[in-house]
């Protein structure tokens, strides 16, 4: 978030359509600072930073996200043009617009420029692509364009930084003044505008010619439900707009029909064709990625690569963090003496950090691939094949961004999912977008699935089998839940643009890897560390009596709620350890290793994690019930990871989905919902699988 | 004083525990109540 | 902006029906999604070429590739070039 610290600097907003390079002339413009919010999307982030003009001015530049127009198709547009139009509260209404345009498109992104013009704020054209534009045979004249749209224009290409120190010196002090709208509409519509405006002002609203405007100009501002205007302002809106219909004037129409008269003379101005545009790179790869047959190998091939790369790759990292861990743990350890404070920093707080900290590499791979094919432009070929796909289930080719996001992490699947039309589609991705089996439960399977299934080959295949469920069930209930939620609502249209492959901009990848990580670890750290420290507690109070240590586990308060809940886990084929160990990973799921081996007193060794899993694994094998058989056979272990497989045990993705969703009633229902239905898939796995004779 | 000096590690552990409910706690009500008036819509980090 | 009879309308050849690999020009936009349309780029008098068929459809205008449902392309009326 960007505003309240800096009321005093003046603030420059980009905008433009998505793709269009706004984010790479963000990155020339501001270098290294810019702050981003936590856990937002792939493209939908607000993002800011301050940079300081030639001329020695700073101000504050903030990038909103892409947008179309200002007639809003989606949360993060809506967002744009409320910003625009001064009704967002926390956000100040910009003092100059940069609009961002394609000099190769120009008769698709001069609706929009028009639109800026008209909410009277100062606009700067941002004329980008212009090497791509000459390369394909355009030759444009930025200054006659700058006279027919009355603002200033710069030409540039972001991605080789021309043009960029002249934008620079065009956001000198004063700004430029506010632009002016360039049509004139006939008089009934002139009159309907200004009327309306009065009404408006008379309402005190501010800006009212602008929202007037936008109100005749947008059927959905005037009659759907919008949080950021009166009823009144609506209720007058509506009112003008009949009148014109009355006078067979139909307000948005004839507003779009003057601004497309003004775009063409604009464009015939100052823009001339030379030659004929052939097949592009872009379209002789897009034969085969679109391709009906081969387009799906394409895609699978590249899925298969992203997943064996992170699982390939990240396991040197990860090994670094576990010596480094280790290190850390043996020098606080001997700083103190023996006692309570030494066993909280080092078993509790420094386990706590590690095992968060361990998954970091995988994270940051999956996001660093996902966001390299996004900003190659593939992801959005991948996302038209998957829509058909999609659509059968009740959801659309956009909910595959976030959904695959999900095997990273949900929260930022979670975020992505605002770049979905429709509401319906956007809360059943949402909604199931935790069976998407996520980094945090790996631990978990590392540990079980050797107790299952001794060979590589059949633990590789294990692993792939949980993805599929999980992904297939998600898929499944995703059908399921589409038949009863939002039933009503008329099934949104399939829209996407598939921009050209380029050459992804990598540091700002990079730059969103690392933030993404940062995030991630001090969301994820705080929230784990607290209740690491509680769970410590509860594992060590009360304490055995001397002589008794090993059987801490059933003195202490967690081995006390373990045996209290035992009747609760015991259909499921569990004990109390792992019952607690389950309970105690409900807030996250890392938990549950820490928590395994805390029970069986078993000394964690993060210098060899192997080392460390293989003996809980043998206190699991050799654990015998009372009776001498064994405690933990494969079917126990089979329920346990079926549980985990669906169970949503991550407090932060149900604080997110209900800040997404904007109701606990779904988040809560989402929690309760997945809850159950582990449960009772644990014991169907569990009592049937008894009655096979498993 | 000895017995404070004996068991000085418990204390400081238990201390930081306590803390550490507290802060939980606190969070926990204060996003009841923040949820509670539903304004701040939209505008999320 | 509507065509005057149904006749008309449906006597048009629209996006959905166009050949694949032929250029088109687009001669009027008609249904509730014309807004939608227009904001992503398909005005009158715009070029069209349509590179390939199916439940979504892809086609290039000024430049750019985008992918249309069959729904969408059924309200984008166009003619042969």
């Amino acid at each position: 978030m960007s505003t309240g610290e800096n009321n005093a600097l003046p603030k420059v907003a980009l905008v433009g359509h998505p793709n269009v390079g706004k984010t790479t002339l963000f990155n020339q413009l501001t270098g290294e600072r810019r702050k981003v919010g936590n856990y937002a999307g792939v493209t939908v982030e607000k993002v800011s930073a301050t940079i300081f003009t030639p001329h020695g001015h700073q101000l504050e530049l903030v990038d909103l996200p892409g947008c179309y127009s200002l007639t809003p198709e989606s949360p993060d547009e809506r967002v744009t043009r409320d910003v625009l139009l001064g009704d967002f509260a926390e956000e100040a209404r910009p003092d100059l617009i940069i609009n961002v345009v394609d000099a190769a498109s120009l008769e698709r992104h001069l609706p929009l420029t028009l639109q800026l013009i008209e909410l009277g704020l100062p606009v700067l054209v941002a004329l980008n692509q212009v090497d791509r534009a000459e390369a394909k045979g355009l030759r444009l004249n930025p200054q006659v364009l700058s006279d027919e749209l009355g603002v200033p224009v710069v030409a540039c290409q972001a991605t080789s930084g021309k043009g960029v120190v002249q934008l620079k010196q065009a956001l000198r002090f004063p700004l430029p003044p506010a632009a002016e709208r360039r049509w004139k509409g006939s008089a009934a519509l002139e009159h309907a505008i200004a009327d309306l405006s009065k009404k408006l002002e008379a309402l005190g609203m501010e800006r009212p010619e602008v929202h007037a405007l936008q109100l005749l100009g947008d059927t959905d501002y005037r009659v759907k439900v919008q949080p950021k205007l009166p009823r009144e302002a609506q209720i007058a809106a509506r009112e003008a707009a009949a009148a014109c219909i009355k006078e067979n004037l139909v307000p948005e129409d004839e507003i779009i029909k003057l601004r497309t008269q003004t775009i063409r003379r604009a464009i015939t101005a100052a823009a001339h064709t030379m030659g004929n545009e052939g097949e592009t790179l872009s379209d002789k790869i897009d034969r085969a990625a679109l391709h009906p047959i081969g387009g799906w190998f394409f895609f699978a091939a590249i899925m298969f690569a992203i997943f064996w790369s992170i699982f390939r790759f990240a396991e040197i990292p990860m090994h670094w963090v576990e010596l480094g861990v280790g290190y850390t743990k043996d020098w606080v350890g001997g700083l103190l003496p023996e006692g309570d404070l030494n066993s909280l920093l080092t078993d509790g707080i420094i386990e706590g950090v590690g095992a968060v900290v361990i998954f970091l590499p995988q994270i940051l791979l999956l996001f660093l691939l996902i966001g390299l094919l996004e900003g190659s432009g593939y992801m959005s070929r991948a996302t038209f094949l998957m829509d058909k796909v999609m659509a059968q289930v009740g959801l659309s080719g956009k909910s595959f961004l976030p959904l695959l996001s999900g095997y990273a992490c949900a929260i930022p699947g979670v975020m992505a999912t605002r770049s979905i039309n429709s509401n319906k589609q956007r809360l059943l991705t949402i909604l199931v977008l935790p069976w998407q089996s996520c980094t945090a439960r790996l631990p978990v399977y590392a540990i079980l699935i050797p107790l299952l299934i001794p060979s590589v080959l059949g633990q590789t295949t294990m692993m792939f089998f949980i993805y599929f469920l999980g992904t297939g069930t998600a898929l499944g209930v995703a059908w399921l839940l589409s038949k009863r939620i939002g039933v009503g609502e008329a099934a949104p249209h399939f829209l996407l643009e598939l921009p050209p492959y380029r050459l992804p901009d990598f540091s700002y990848v990079f730059r969103h890897v690392l933030d993404r990580g940062l995030a991630f670890l001090r969301k994820a750290g705080s929230l784990i560390l607290g209740i690491v420290i509680l769970l410590w507690a509860l594992g060590t109070y009360p304490k055995a009596p001397s002589g008794e240590e090993q059987d801490q586990f059933n003195y202490s308060a967690m081995g006390r709620i373990g045996h209290f809940i035992e009747p609760v886990v015991k259909p499921l084929g569990w004990d109390a350890r792992l019952g607690t160990a389950t309970l105690a990973s409900f807030a996250a799921r890392e938990v549950f290793v820490s928590q395994v081996a805390v029970s069986f007193a078993v000394e964690e060794d993060e210098d060899d994690e192997d080392a460390f899993r293989a003996q809980i694994r043998t206190a699991m094998t050799d654990s015998r019930k009372p009776d001498g058989s064994p405690a933990y056979p494969p079917l126990t272990v089979f329920s346990v990871l079926i549980f985990y497989i669906y169970a949503l045990q991550c407090l932060p993705t149900t604080a997110v989905v209900q800040r997404e969703t904007k109701s606990w009633k779904w988040a809560l229902a989402q929690l309760a919902g997945m809850s159950l239905f582990a449960y009772l898939a644990a014991l169907i796995v569990y009592q049937g699988g008894s009655l096979l004779g498993f | 004083m000895t017995w404070i000096s004996q068991h000085w590690q418990t204390l400081a552990a238990a201390t930081i525990v306590a803390v550490t409910a507290v802060i939980f706690l606190i969070r926990a009500l204060r996003r009841k109540k923040s949820s509670a008036c539903g304004h701040n819509c939209g505008c999320n980090k | 902006m509507a065509f005057t009879t149904e006749l008309e309308r449906d006597s048009a050849l629209n996006l959905s029906q166009a050949a694949v690999g032929c250029e088109f020009q687009i001669k009027q936009l008609d249904g509730p999604s014309c807004k939608q349309l227009r904001e992503i780029g398909f005005c009158e008098e715009m070029r069209v070429r349509k590179v390939s068929n199916g439940r979504n459809l892809i086609c290039a205008v000024c430049g750019t590739r985008l992918a249309l449902s069959h729904k969408l392309a059924e309200q984008v009326f166009v003619t042969a070039l």
